[in-house]
């Protein structure tokens, strides 16, 4: 049995779950964005990053998506294999930044997928809306800017997950605490999307390095919570 | 690791319910419990407490000498299955749940999940959402047993099988209690069906343990006498008659209460059979609502 195996057992289950699941989805997206780039090229002509309109807001709910199975699927799995709570925190954690890292950089990839056919037919790949990468070509910044977003986004998941698990009146509590924790989020991708609120602060300039601490200190509460709910939580029977 | 099991002055509340209320009994491993109770009287609770799935309310619940709640030396060591299992969720595909299985319990048997994958004909590229009841539930004792922990506890895991998929998960289960000795708990409404496999029994109501004991000394309690039904009811008045079965012009009483040799005499100079005491009777009797008790 390897040491990954042995020691991050969860974390193995979860990425063999996710990741493929994830690489697909990206593929099934990629060739969306070059079918409608490819309608716009014919009909109205490209002068812009067609896929930056998608990136800064489908992906996220998959994140989040996946966050609440994390709980709602494999946390019973977890306890019923004679787990413990506490390892689940430690490998949920580790889990969201693996996950949020990889989708990072397949939503990376999309960008130079991008460039690269805006290139060959000579089209310009401009930003419609600038984040915290000012360019189409700046990866590391992009790769960083969307880590940190779908790194909240995934543990906002786990957060709401816990809750509904532990009773659907914690559950309902957890939505707004979620959504305080996704909302630094808006200022790196300068996308909002969300009806009734955050739509503010997409237009804040705020220097990266406050972002980042932001977001760090909202991750850090997100793990609070997360502690804070599963520690004691009953896992519950389930019909039949 | 011993897998003696220490309860002591148990109790569980969900809000205003008190599932268990000051149960204490002791489990010295090692053989296979049946855990008795009508529906609410407990039994998934108390085997929930005992496999970490939920912290006690009151009392102290040890296995091997260690407290149980989220304490991984423990709870690796223990596997419950409740109804069709809770590590099959209806999203995963069969293969991957007894693959997940392999990478999250380091005591589980890929080759014994295997041979029992196929005793009970289970399709591994099916969704589990997909699989009847029937199946689900095979799922579920499949990882049970190849779990191969120390405690293994079934509640109600086989209720979805067909009685042939039944009988060939009694005889798995008591050929894995020989082959790999371990204490496994069962919780069954099935009692005559699977009770020949207990060597002790609990029984459980209204979240008391009102009886624990060994099913040898039970059975010996009381006695099923049959015969013709005019003799064998001339022979039970004045006992305690906890049931009585009629076929034709033949009856089975089963009477509470040890014979003693003159009675046992008269029984056989009136053609009577005696046998050991079902223990579904015994069940019924002590878990019927006080009122109606005799």
């Amino acid at each position: 049995m390897t040491t990954m195996v042995r020691r991050w057992p969860l974390l193995r289950v979860l990425l063999s779950a996710h990741l493929a699941f994830t690489a697909m989805l990206w593929a099934l997206f990629m060739v969306v964005v070059l079918v409608i780039t490819g309608i716009l090229a014919a009909t109205a002509g490209i002068s812009e990053s067609i896929q930056h309109y998608a990136t800064t807001q489908a992906p996220r709910w998959l994140l989040f998506g996946l966050g609440i199975d994390v709980v709602s699927t494999y946390l019973r799995l977890h306890l019923a294999h004679g787990r413990t709570r506490r390892n689940f925190l430690g490998q949920s954690i580790g889990y969201t930044f693996v996950i949020s890292g990889f989708a990072a950089a397949l939503i990376t990839v999309g960008y130079l997928v991008e460039r690269l056919v805006y290139a060959m037919f000579g089209w310009t790949q401009r930003l419609p809306r600038k984040a915290m990468f000012d360019a189409a070509d700046e990866y590391p910044m992009m790769l960083a800017t969307f880590w940190l977003t779908f790194l909240l986004w995934t543990v906002a998941g786990l957060v709401i997950g816990l809750g509904f698990f532990r009773s659907t009146g914690l559950g309902l509590l957890t939505i707004p605490v979620g959504l305080m924790i996704v909302l630094p989020t808006f200022i790196p991708t300068r996308d909002g999307g969300l009806p009734f609120v955050g739509e503010e602060l997409t237009g804040l300039d705020v220097a990266p390095g406050v972002v980042l601490a932001a977001c760090a200190g909202l991750y850090l509460l997100a793990v609070g919570i997360v502690w804070a709910i599963v520690r004691d939580v009953p896992m519950k029977s389930t019909a039949p | 690791m011993t897998t003696i099991i220490e309860v002591d002055r148990l109790s569980l509340r969900y809000n205003e319910v008190t599932a268990l209320d000051d149960v204490s009994f002791t489990l010295t491993g090692g053989k296979i419990y049946g855990l008795l109770g009508r529906n609410g009287s407990g039994k998934t609770s108390l085997l929930s407490v005992l496999a970490g799935y939920r912290k006690e309310s009151g009392g102290t619940v040890r296995v091997g000498g260690r407290p149980v709640f989220d304490n991984a030396e423990v709870t690796s060591q223990v596997c419950l299955v409740r109804g069709t299992g809770d590590a099959a969720s209806s999203g995963i595909k069969v293969a991957d749940v007894l693959t997940f299985a392999s990478y999250l319990r380091e005591s589980w048997d890929s080759t014994y999940a295997a041979e029992l994958v196929e005793m009970f004909s289970l399709p591994l590229n099916k969704n589990v959402g997909a699989l009847s009841h029937g199946r689900r539930s095979a799922l579920g004792i499949i990882i049970g047993l190849a779990s191969r922990t120390p405690l293994t506890m079934f509640d109600e895991s086989y209720l979805g099988l067909d009685a042939p998929s039944r009988y060939k998960f009694y005889d798995a289960l008591l050929a894995e209690a020989m082959s790999q000795p371990r204490t496994m708990i069962i919780s069954t409404h099935l009692i005559e069906e699977v009770s020949a496999l207990f060597e002790e029994v609990l029984i459980l109501d209204e979240g008391r343990l009102v009886l624990h004991d060994e099913a040898e000394t039970l059975r010996a309690a009381g006695s099923a006498v049959t015969g013709d039904a005019e003799s064998v009811d001339r022979f039970v008045a004045g006992l305690r008659v906890l049931g009585e079965k009629r076929l034709g012009r033949t009856k089975s009483a089963m009477v509470y209460g040890e014979l003693d040799e003159d009675r046992r005499a008269e029984a056989r100079a009136a053609g009577l059979d005696l046998g050991p005491l079902a223990l579904q009777d015994l069940f019924v009797h002590l878990t019927e609502p006080t009122g109606d008790r005799s």
